[in-house]
């Protein structure tokens, strides 16, 4: 028999558009509130942060709301939340969030801090009672089916196949709460170091013309590529030089 | 010998007692809409829009405008000399002989609509609509009969004949409006054009040239119901207008959903929500069905939600917004007002917007782009062509919002033969660049007026930061919302189509053009937004002829043109017919032998461009103008 009422809590966190990095639900997080509100209809949608505007997406996408648990710029987000959904038997998150570190571990962190199994890559989930079975995502159109006792966090695959949908009138209809502060202790050291990325030019390359048996030869011969050396003229000159070998290999195209 | 003249008197009073009751009885189904302005001084309004308006649009079919003119003139006429002779007690013979004239001519066109009847289109509606002729005919023949033959010589028999036709053509004429017959469009008609939604529609010839009456309204985003759930929600002139449909099916010809068998048919869109407003199943409908549903699967009520019981998704997903039933209804009925009702109410309450919609309204709200696009790269087409993008406190005359063709490559050669143009022109104009966010248009047609609103609040706050003259486009959608639908939300601009300004600089002789080198049969499909929404059918064929070209038009063309099929986010929500509606609109350019099809919106050239196998080329006129440009080698 299924308990009557099951506690479940939604983890979401604030995304980022990978074209604008407009702030936004992350899609895994809007997923796995989804999920939780096909297993239930009252679901406890929690966020450790600031009550950022992209939270009222979760709203629209069927949270009655978002209970905000302040936190100090740069704290780790586990304990508060360990603390909020103790005694909870189901918390559903997405695997990865979309900005910060993203580094997946906190349903790990968070299963072991409430000493409680972990499913990860999760497409579909079906309670039977006081287990859930879980449909998981492999790698090469692979699934496994498992089964957890509860309680248990559960992590959602980006691929899980739902559809959730955004409705105005819920986002107008819901509210952000704030939870009185918890206390948080800073993130962990983390062993990663960041820095800016650096784009690496790349050699363009004219198209080989050369038939096969000119090519071939090529490869043994020692001699010039072809080409031409521009020593004389004006830095214009120079330029021009530069843009009509461009042109002529159609390596750009104005 | 009076007592048959006493008869008809009573009968007169009875039918207008008839009449009243059944209109009340109708009007308590409006009065259940939402509320919407009420004055009875805009009864006086209707000659005028009955004569001008409607019969504009009656016209075009000379047959049927003869047919009406004669039933119903010489029915109006035929009731009051009634009304006044037997009605008043007045018995004057004089009257009657008027009341012969009266009932021959209604006679005549009764006779008319028979013969129409006998083979009908197939977009006309037959069940109750087939007895028209008959009853109408007996009501004349009945009046006729009185008024020419002195009651004493009459027989027992031939009194009771003629009392009989009398009485099942006044049935006809005063129990429509009350049971829902045919002649309820008399009365509902009537009143509609008094009461209609869009008075603007009726403004004097000018004016309405200046601003058709096409904008959406705004939407009040914190309104308890968004949009239309329920027939209720309606408003009660929408209401009303609904029940003045004559089932004439001169929206569903015209319709291009219907003719690309997608589940939709303006027509019986109508009485489906008349059905709403009324209560029933639709297995009585007498007209084609959508395609492919078939009828008497569906009903509803005045309090129950119109979808999906009522009506089904796919066919509200199906509409272009072309407005092309609305041009062609001698009703003056607002079909593409309703449909966006229901979208909205489905998308904003329901979130139950079908296809790639969600993705692209998603894309809207986090990046300013339908596509999902770096906005940054909207202006990446202008590159290399020296075109200054416009900064707050430089002030620039002529200023170019690209829209969301900026990203097409296709649309982008587009784009680039019009800078061609304004530079050939010493136009001072600068682009919007990065700093253009999308209109929303496409998120309003599709019912999120949510997403569109907050995307008009942005532009308009750009805009207003900067210093410019006039907005230039070459997308007619952003044409459209710039300049009839901004204004409701506080952006007022000046805003020009890239045809019209450029005729304006041809004309002028600032732009110089010379002869085109086509030698294809060349035809030009006009864009909805630009034609029927905007009443711009001439621009780009003049600018055509100034370069030489002699347009060989389609059938469907000018206001009455045919869509792409790219309108109303319906390639977003894609909903599955027999065929595509480029396929039809190509085929129509097809048939006109022409090489060539000239376009005006970047929709139409992606649309028509998507057709495959061998079909005509799709060029915008910019590009050849451009083409056309004097002294270029
Ligand atoms: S607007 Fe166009 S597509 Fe929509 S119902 Fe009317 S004719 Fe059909
Ligand atoms: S809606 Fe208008 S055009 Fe369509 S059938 Fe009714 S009256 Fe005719």
């Amino acid at each position: 028999m299924m308990p009557p009422q099951l506690k479940i809590a939604a983890l979401v966190s604030v995304g980022r558009n990978p074209a604008s990095g407009a702030p936004r639900a992350a899609r895994n997080d809007v997923l796995a509130l989804d999920a939780a509100l096909a297993l239930a209809p009252e679901v406890s949608v929690l966020h450790a942060g600031d009550a950022a505007p992209a939270l009222y997406d979760y709203l629209a996408y069927g949270a009655a709301n978002v209970e905000v648990l302040p936190l100090p710029a740069g704290a780790d987000a586990l304990a508060p939340l360990a603390a909020r959904v103790a005694g909870y038997d189901l918390i559903l998150c997405g695997q990865r969030a979309e900005a910060g570190q993203g580094s997946g571990t906190l349903p790990y962190r968070l299963a072991k801090a409430l000493n409680m199994p972990v499913v990860s890559a999760a497409l579909e989930i079906t309670l039977l009672g006081d287990e859930a079975e879980i449909v998981q995502f492999l790698p090469k159109g692979q699934r496994r089916v498992v089964r957890v006792s509860l309680p248990a966090v559960i992590a959602l695959h980006p691929l899980a196949p739902r559809a959730p949908r955004y409705v105005y009138a819920s986002l107008r209809a819901g509210r952000l709460l704030s939870a009185p502060a918890l206390v948080a202790a800073p993130l962990p050291a983390s062993p990663w170091q960041s820095e800016p990325a650096v784009k690496k030019p790349q050699r363009l390359k004219p198209l080989e013309t050369r038939q096969g048996h000119a090519r071939l030869l090529g490869a043994i011969a020692t001699e010039s590529k072809g080409g031409a050396l521009v020593r004389e003229g004006s830095a214009a000159e120079k330029a021009r030089a530069i843009l009509d070998y461009l042109r002529t290999n159609r390596l750009i195209e104005f | 010998m009076h007592s048959l003249d006493h008869l008809v008197t009573l009968f007169f009073w009875l039918a207008v007692a008839a009449l009243a009751f059944g209109t009340m009885r109708r009007a308590r189904l409006w009065r259940a809409g939402a509320a919407a302005p009420f004055n009875w001084a805009q009864l006086l309004t209707v000659p005028r829009r009955y004569l001008v308006d409607v019969h504009h649009v009656v016209a075009r079919d000379p047959y049927i405008a003869r047919t009406h003119m004669l039933v119903a003139g010489g029915a109006v006429a035929a009731m009051a000399l009634v009304a006044l002779n037997y009605g008043l007690m007045l018995y004057r013979p004089l009257l009657n002989g008027a009341l012969v004239l009266a009932a021959a001519v209604m006679l005549g066109g009764s006779y008319l609509v028979w013969q129409r009847r006998r083979a009908p289109l197939p977009r006309l509606s037959a069940g109750p609509w087939n007895r028209l002729p008959y009853t109408l005919a007996a009501f004349a023949f009945g009046l006729l009969a009185l008024a020419l033959l002195p009651s004493a010589l009459l027989s027992g028999f031939f009194a009771a004949l003629i009392m009989l036709a009398l009485l099942a053509g006044t049935a006809e004429l005063v129990l429509g409006i009350g049971t829902g017959g045919p002649m309820k469009h008399a009365v509902a008609g009537v009143l509609h054009l008094a009461f209609h939604p869009r008075a603007e529609r009726f403004a004097p010839r000018a004016e309405r040239f200046a601003m058709r009456s096409t904008a959406l309204r705004p939407l009040d985003l914190a309104a308890p119901v968004l949009g239309v759930e329920k027939p209720t929600d309606f408003r009660w002139n929408q209401l009303l207008g609904f029940d003045a449909c004559v089932q004439c099916g001169k929206c569903e010809a015209a319709c291009p959903a219907f003719a690309a068998g997608q589940p939709l048919n303006p027509k019986k869109f109508i009485q489906d929500m008349v059905l709403g407003l009324s209560g029933g199943s639709d297995a009585a409908f007498a007209g084609s069905p959508y395609p492919g549903i078939t009828l008497g699967g569906h009903s509803g009520g005045p309090e129950e939600p119109i979808l999906p019981a009522l009506l089904a998704p796919e066919t509200l997903w199906s509409c272009t917004t072309c407005r092309a039933c609305v041009e062609e209804c001698p009703m003056q009925i607002e079909h593409v007002d309703a449909i966006i009702d229901l979208r909205r109410f489905q998308t904003l309450a329901r979130g139950a917007l079908p296809g790639k919609g969600p993705e692209m309204l998603g894309n809207l709200r986090e990046t300013a782009t339908q596509g999902g696009y770096d906005n940054a790269a909207r202006y990446h087409w202008a590159v290399d062509l020296n075109v200054r993008q416009i900064r707050p406190g430089e002030s620039v005359d002529v200023l170019l919002v690209a829209g969301e063709g900026a990203f097409d490559m296709r649309y982008q050669r587009s784009l680039r033969a019009l800078v061609k143009l304004l530079q050939a022109a010493s136009v001072d104009f600068a682009i919007l660049g990065a700093l253009e966010v999308d209109t929303g248009d496409t998120a309003r047609r599709l019912g999120d007026e949510a997403t569109f609103q907050a995307q008009a609040v942005r532009l308009i706050a750009t805009l207003s930061t900067l210093t410019f003259g006039r907005i230039l486009t070459a997308d007619p959608h952003v044409f459209h919302s710039l300049k009839n639908e901004y204004p409701a939300l506080g952006g007022h601009f000046t805003v020009l189509h890239h045809t019209v300004f450029l005729a304006g600089l041809a004309s002028s002789g600032q732009l110089k053009l010379g002869a085109t080198s086509e030698t294809r049969t060349i035809t030009y499909h006009d864009p909805c937004y630009l034609g029927r929404y905007n009443g711009e059918t001439e621009a780009p064929r003049a600018l055509l002829r100034q370069i030489g070209v002699r347009l060989t038009e389609m059938e469907r063309s000018g206001l009455r043109g045919r869509c792409c099929g790219g309108g109303g986010g319906a390639p977003l929500t894609d909903i599955p017919g027999t065929q595509r509606i480029p396929d039809i609109r190509i085929a129509d350019a097809r048939a006109t032998g022409a090489g060539l099809v000239a376009v005006a919106c970047p929709g139409c050239t992606a649309m028509l461009e998507g057709v495959v196998g061998p079909r005509p080329e799709v060029i915008d006129v910019a590009e050849l103008l451009a083409a056309a440009l004097e002294g270029q080698a």
